[in-house]
């Protein structure tokens, strides 16, 4: 009765909000940004290599280069800083136990971010990128969800780990 | 002067205590008491207006808070609190299935 008081009061006249803050929205994660950060990362390192094989380069080259590498620099820290949300929040005992190489696993994807991000190297980007799916598919077999390979419809083109959500 | 007061809260934070969506009923005065263990309304500069609950009084006379939830921002996120920044204590809660509930 109250509540239904007070609601009406609040459509009428909007009271004000006060926010019970958490560091993320409650229970959302979901690693695709992470797989996506990584496919970026292999796609501007692809791009890069094709630029470097250009004899001559005029500024709009040069241009491109700063901003290929930028990009390059921001998703590996967003691979990073998501990696860290899902295993530092989402991660408990239970999922620990069921995947002990989780922690491994996550040191492992940090590594390879910064390399990925220091150097414009395929190979670690594709290692990076592979660390990445291992992790998706651990995390969603915690969920008890099923999961499926397939080649992402967008360049790279490379092989990434999706949630089977209409068999769950 | 004593002032009351009622916010809406969005967030799940302070849950299983406080949930999203609940109506929170506070006061403030002078000469209110700023006790550990209950829950404050504060103006915080980056999170702006939060409720949370008080867990120690430094020895610099700053104020920490932390939500109930795991998922609650750090209480080192939230950082040091100061007197002014403490708006009001959250008196009673207003859930549509349980209730009036005191924090």
């Amino acid at each position: 009765m109250l509540f239904k008081v007070i609601n009406y009061i609040d459509k009428k006249f909007i009271l004000n909000v006060s926010k019970a803050h958490c560091d993320i929205p409650c229970k959302i994660y979901d690693p695709i940004e992470i797989q996506v950060a990584a496919l970026t990362i292999i796609r501007t390192t692809d791009l890069l290599l094709e630029l470097n094989g250009n004899e001559t380069k005029n500024s709009n080259d040069h241009a491109q280069f700063s901003r290929l590498v930028a990009q390059k620099e921001e998703h590996g820290i967003k691979v990073k800083e998501s990696v860290r949300v899902i295993w530092g929040d989402y991660f408990k005992t239970p999922q620990l136990e069921k995947f002990p190489e989780t922690h491994e696993l996550v040191h492992k994807i940090m590594l390879t971010s910064s390399k990925a991000k220091q150097n414009i190297d395929r190979e670690v980007s594709l290692e990076l990128l592979s660390l990445v799916n291992r992790f998706a598919e651990i995390f969603w077999d915690t969920k008890g969800v099923n999961v499926y390979k397939a080649k992402c419809p967008y360049p790279p083109a490379l092989e990434v780990v999706y949630p089977d959500l209409k068999e769950s | 002067m004593f002032r009351l007061g009622v916010d809406k809260i969005v967030g799940d934070s302070m849950s299983p205590t406080i949930k999203d969506g609940n109506y929170a009923i506070f006061f403030s005065s002078k000469k209110m008491k700023i006790i550990p263990n209950k829950v404050y309304k504060l103006s915080h500069p980056q999170f702006g207006s939060i409720i949370k609950r008080l867990s120690y009084k430094d020895a610099y006379g700053n104020f920490w808070f932390k939500g109930d939830s795991h998922n609650s921002t750090s209480l080192k996120k939230i950082g040091a609190i100061a007197r002014g920044q403490i708006n009001g204590r959250i008196w009673l809660t207003i859930d549509i299935e349980s209730g009036i509930s005191f924090p």
